[in-house]
């Protein structure tokens, strides 16, 4: 059984002053994945950009890539397009069923895909793998446990120890401070995930994507809906990956539309960018809408 | 004296009889000279010799120069060094030293420092080198390759995970951006030394963005000048072969498209460590030198901007660190890059070398693994080894470093910091190996390089004596393979105790010998005289010419501080002339001019209070010392001439290289005066016309051999500018009001030595000096060019030859203006009076055109030198850049 969604994501800046060229890259736009067609897509950026394409990423994300070169004080950036995501397989809900979280780490003796897991083993060049951190994981890594039971009882901590708290964070904020702070919003705890299973040697990725905005009957509205979304993944020895999400205590299925993953929010973006102006000023809005079609 | 065999012993020691055939004889002195220097090295350890075989004769590669040396007699080797310092001076060659407090404050250049002695390489050993280079530029490159393709060498183990994702030069950006060509490697450098069993060792290999090949073309250059005989006889294989080559593989790295491609060589700008050699390179590739500000990315496509029209791009030689290269893409703190460029290179729109990434290979953990690569990936044994070394994160390796702590030198994989095992104290050996044990992939112990002994001229007060040396090797691909710089850039090292990083004394030229040759005697009539090496000059043809704001603008300034420097130069020498006549002499007649003058010295120069503060007119030579010297003083000639010197060393590769030379003998002479006692007046009058001499040899240079092109036409707009400044500035500052005939003609006398004018003044005008005719001379006279009209009218035609000209730009109005202005003023009006004794009409046409004239370099400087406003990331403010010209915009001006 797949789902199907129709995703608009705009995004308006406004700056103080005329900016007189912009060049931007954003990850706005579902990927394909084993269990997810991006149907279809666009993307609209007003003004118009004298120059815009498409790309994919050493992730095999897809990006876009605009130039705006006439002048303007508001830019509309707009990401229109239809998925497809399937419910998890049988295969995806035995991912890490059968294997030791100390079996899942990627031995480089192993190569193939092993080896090139080992990419999202590695702290970030600015560590964010402290003695905090390494304390936090521990009591998820019983000896001899499941991959999946580590992954659901951290993903369960996270939702219970922290509160979400939107605002209370910036994109820049360090993982030590969100372990201190107890309280953060979908990226912090992608973040301390990450963080977690890297310190005891695991690969684990962060996913952006989206969370369908309709509640399943009888259940609350979850958080994340009307933003952007993000959660994580760790890499299991079958070559599969197992996507959780610690904002809303869950593993991931088909209410998830992926965009893009890498080894961090850095990687991953929905927009960045750089423009040429004497503005001091600048205000970003947001709106996202994941509407489910039949 | 110490023995100077330097080979393990029962090495097959032969006896010490010199080789009749090979060398003839030589002289004793400077070998034994040699060998007690050389002996201090051999104490506590061997080394090879390269000059003395273990037979105890000089080596017969080096036959002629030890010959030549004898031949110039005691004191040759001084006289050599001597020379090889003032050509290195002569050309300009300088290095940025960079502030070991890591501030960004920029440090004066120093010079370059060159050995007089060449590191003079056999045949043999040369043939060994290369080949084990190439093979090793082929290995590197199939990693390359590899690394930003299908990662085989990852999957299949052969290269740890963690060198590759966990380095900092591995561009994940990079990926999906291939060269042209079959080669991903461009330029690979490797540093090699010289290990006692006379085996050469690979320290590191250098891909991110090698520098050394232009320092290594202009010691050739110098070399080859400072000791022609000695390059004759020896007849050292040429590096023009190498230039060429370099040449002919950026062209050929153009993407398919370009029909006829444009190569660029990107700099980091005029204060980065290495901006000669960047600048040189450039200048004998006959490629313009771009900073980030020239260019720009347009509809997919990398543009040098050139007076207001975009120029198309297609390949970079790039010296800028490829994660610095864009701030969309790579580190978003960058101000070195250009925005956009990854996604042009995605597109293959553009090649830029070294490729995105090729850093990785720096990666000193991957020189252990070399060897099985080498069979791995070539299917050949490695020749050219690498100097032992291991890895943390191998079980071996790691107790290999823990057992040797003490003689190993460690570098951090991810920082590539180093720590020298030798240095540490217990507890530093401690807390190392705590760290390495942490995280021991991240780190690798060498072994402390082994290099050989050379003679060498440097840091032994001028006399031959004997130093540690290594090579810097380069290769670069073209289609058929890799070709090496056959030489290269020697280092002279500071010996033991182990100093790391390898620190260098000097440079070194490196001498290649031909196998055929054997003597020059032998070959004489085969080989026509080897001259001084000229390196194949390319002219860049006009299109080439970056025109960029930033280019413009230094120019420009150029112009302006020039001329500011010689104007001054002429004042501060009238002012001190009338300082000699009246200072002891106050009663003669027309000393009140003097006062006038020394005022009209600040007024002109804007060094307010000066002269105009009693003291200093009390001790006048001082003041006029320190306007001449002090480069902090805003507004002195020092301060005018350091100017000049920025603003040319940022279009270097547009400047003769004699310009080099005069700037040279310029900040000789202002060195002369530092280190003369402050009341020398005598050395004060000799400075200046020193420095006089070379600003007319300037000013000689760039109206003799710069190709008018609209760089040129801006230069000479701000000198011209600047000249017509100047001028109306002394006139107001001297010819304000009506004086007593006797000072009036001291002042005017002053006035005209200032405006170099004196000698037409006097074959026109006889008796006294009226200031109706020196008005007539230095504002009206268009056949003076030292007048105002004569400036504006150079303006008019500099203006009208830029491409953008329509005669009723702002700029060729407000000239125009100017020129209506003086046209309307009868010369005789000029001399009348108000009430107060003030020349109003004189002041109102001086004062007002010196007005105009600022108003028309601010003109020129909005209309051709706005460089893009600052850039921000999208989505706020932070990481603000401001992009300003190498020189202040207006500080130039004076209020």
């Amino acid at each position: 059984m797949s789902r199907r969604y129709r995703i608009k994501h705009i995004t308006t800046y406004s700056y103080s002053d005329r900016v007189t060229s912009s060049y931007g890259r954003g990850f706005l736009a579902p990927r394909d994945t084993d269990a997810q067609r991006c149907v279809d897509k666009s993307v609209t950026v007003e003004p118009s950009p004298t120059d815009q394409s498409f790309g994919v990423d050493v992730y095999g994300n897809e990006d876009v890539y605009f130039h705006v070169t006439s002048d303007h004080e508001k830019l509309v950036v707009t990401a229109d397009s239809l998925v497809e995501v399937d419910a998890p397989s049988a295969a995806d809900l035995a991912v890490g069923e059968s294997v030791t979280w100390e079996s899942a780490r990627p031995n480089h003796a192993g190569g193939g895909d092993a080896a090139t897991a080992v990419e999202f083993v590695l702290d970030l060049d600015v560590p964010e793998i402290t003695d905090a951190v390494r304390e936090y994981a521990e009591a998820s890594f019983g000896q001899d446990r499941a991959l999946r039971e580590v992954v659901v009882d951290l993903t369960h901590r996270i939702f219970t120890d922290f509160t979400y708290q939107s605002g209370s964070t910036t994109v820049s904020t360090k993982v030590a401070d969100v372990l201190e702070a107890r309280s953060g919003v979908c990226q912090d705890f992608a973040r301390l995930a990450i963080a977690c299973l890297r310190s005891k040697g695991l690969a684990a990725r962060y996913v952006s994507g989206y969370l369908a905005t309709e509640p399943p009957p009888g259940k609350e509205r979850m958080i994340g809906v009307d933003a952007t979304h993000a959660w994580a993944a760790v890499w299991s020895p079958e070559g599969r990956w197992l996507a959780f999400d610690p904002t809303n205590d869950q593993l991931v299925d088909e209410r998830y539309a992926t965009v893009a993953w890498g080894r961090d929010y850095a990687d991953v973006p929905p927009l960045r960018g750089v423009i040429y102006t004497e503005a001091e000023e600048s205000t970003i809005s947001v709106s996202v809408d994941v509407a489910p079609v039949n | 004296m110490v023995p100077v065999d330097t080979l393990d012993p029962g090495s097959g020691k032969v006896d010490g009889h010199v080789a009749a055939d090979a060398s003839r004889p030589v002289s004793e002195q400077v070998i034994a000279e040699y060998r007690s220097r050389r002996g201090a090295f051999a104490a506590g350890s061997h080394r090879y010799d390269e000059l003395v075989g273990p037979d105890g004769a000089v080596r017969p590669q080096w036959a002629e120069l030890v010959q030549g040396l004898d031949d110039a007699g005691r004191g040759g080797e001084r006289a050599l060094q001597s020379r090889v310092r003032r050509l290195v001076d002569d050309h300009g060659i300088t290095y940025n030293p960079i502030p070991a407090d890591g501030s960004e404050n920029v440090a004066p250049p120093v010079r370059w420092g060159l050995d007089g002695i060449p590191l003079v390489l056999a045949a043999d050993d040369w043939d060994r080198l290369e080949s084990g280079l190439i093979q090793r530029s082929r290995l590197l490159d199939a990693l390359l390759t590899d690394l930003y393709g299908p990662m085989e060498t990852v999957r299949t183990g052969l290269v740890p995970p963690e060198l590759v994702f966990g380095d900092p030069g591995y561009l994940r950006a990079a990926h999906g951006i291939t060269i042209p060509g079959p080669r991903q490697l461009f330029i690979h450098a490797a540093d090699v030394g010289r290990g006692a069993d006379g085996r050469f060792r690979v320290i590191a290999d250098r891909t991110q963005a090698p520098s050394g090949i232009g320092y290594a073309l202009a010691d050739r250059r110098v070399m080859s000048r400072a000791t022609p005989e000695l390059f004759r006889d020896t007849n050292p294989r040429p590096l023009s072969t190498f230039a060429r080559a370099v040449r002919l593989a950026l062209i050929d790295a153009a993407p398919a498209s370009a029909e006829d491609p444009v190569v660029v060589v990107l700099s980091p700008g005029s204060h980065s460590e290495t901006a000669f050699d960047q600048a040189y390179l450039a200048t004998v590739l006959g490629f313009p030198l771009v900073e980030n500000a020239d260019l720009v990315v347009r509809d997919g496509c990398l543009w040098m901007r050139s007076l207001g029209k975009l120029r198309r791009v297609d390949v970079v030689l790039r010296r800028i660190d490829a994660e610095f290269a864009d701030p969309l893409d790579l580190r978003p703190d960058s101000r070195l890059g250009v925005v956009g460029l990854v996604e042009v290179l995605r597109r293959g729109a553009v090649t830029v070398v070294n490729t995105l990434g090729s850093g990785v290979l720096e990666n000193p953990a991957l020189l252990p693994l070399l060897p099985a690569m080498s069979r791995a990936l070539l299917d050949e044994d490695l020749q050219l080894e690498s100097t032992p070394t291991f890895w943390g994160g191998d079980a071996v390796g790691l107790s290999h470093m823990r057992a040797r702590v003490r003689s190993l030198v460690f570098r951090s994989v991810t920082t590539r910091k180093t720590v020298v095992g030798h240095d540490l104290s217990d507890d530093g050996a401690e807390s190392l190996l705590r760290r390495i044990g942490a995280e021991p992939w991240k780190w690798v112990g060498q072994e402390v390089p082994e290099f050989a002994v050379a003679p060498s001229g440097s840091g032994f007060g001028g006399d031959t004596g004997a130093a540690e040396v290594g090579i810097r090797l380069f290769s670069v691909a073209q289609r058929v393979g890799y070709t090496p710089m056959t030489g290269g850039l020697g280092q002279v090292l500071v010996t033991s105790p182990v100093a790391e990083p390898l620190l260098t004394v000097a440079s070194k030229d490196v001498w290649v010998r031909s196998a055929e040759r054997v003597t020059p005697a032998d070959s004489a009539p085969h080989t026509p005289p080897a001259s001084a090496e000229e390196l194949p000059q390319y002219a860049a043809t006009t299109v080439d010419v970056v025109s960029s704001p930033r280019v413009l603008g230094d120019l420009f300034w150029l112009g302006r501080y020039s001329e500011r420097a010689e104007d001054m130069t002429r004042l501060l020498i009238a002012a001190r002339e009338r300082l000699q006549d009246y200072q002891s002499m106050p009663w003669l007649e027309g000393s009140d001019s003097l006062p006038i003058l020394l005022e009209a010295v600040t007024r002109v120069s804007g060094t307010g209070p000066g002269f105009f503060d009693a003291s200093a007119r009390t001790d006048a030579v001082a003041e006029l010392r320190s306007l001449t010297l002090s480069a902090d003083r805003l507004g002195s000639l020092a301060q005018s001439i350091d100017r000049l010197q920025q603003a040319a060393r940022g279009v270097r590769d547009q400047l003769s290289n004699d310009t080099w030379a005069v700037l040279n003998r310029i900040d000789t002479a202002l060195e002369e005066l530092e280190t003369a006692s402050p009341g020398d007046g005598a050395q004060l009058a000799a400075s200046q016309s020193a420095v006089l001499r070379g600003l007319l040899s300037l000013s000689g240079l760039a109206s003799e051999s710069m190709v008018r092109d609209p760089g040129w036409y801006l230069m000479d707009a701000g000198k011209r500018i600047e000249r017509g400044l100047q001028l109306t500035a002394l006139l107001s500052a001297t010819l304000s009001h009506a004086l007593t005939p006797s000072t009036e003609q001291a002042v005017i006398d002053s006035v005209l030595s200032a405006a170099e004018s004196s000698v037409i003044y006097r074959r026109r005008n006889r008796g006294r000096a009226r200031p109706a005719a020196v008005a007539e001379l230095l504002l009206f006279d268009e056949g003076n060019p030292r007048s105002l009209v004569y400036q504006l009218d150079r303006l008019k035609h500099d203006l009208g030859s830029l491409p953008d000209a329509s005669g009723t730009s702002r700029a060729e109005v407000l000239v125009e203006q100017m020129t209506v202005r003086l046209r309307r003023v009868n010369p005789g009006d000029l001399e009348s009076v108000d009430s107060s004794g003030r020349r109003v009409d004189l002041l109102d046409l001086v004062d007002g055109i010196h007005a105009q004239l600022e108003e028309l370099s601010r003109v020129i400087l909005a209309t051709h030198m706005v460089l893009p406003g600052g850039t921000q990331p999208l989505w706020g403010s932070v990481g603000r850049r401001a992009v300003s010209p190498s020189i202040g915009s207006t500080n130039g001006e004076r209020s």
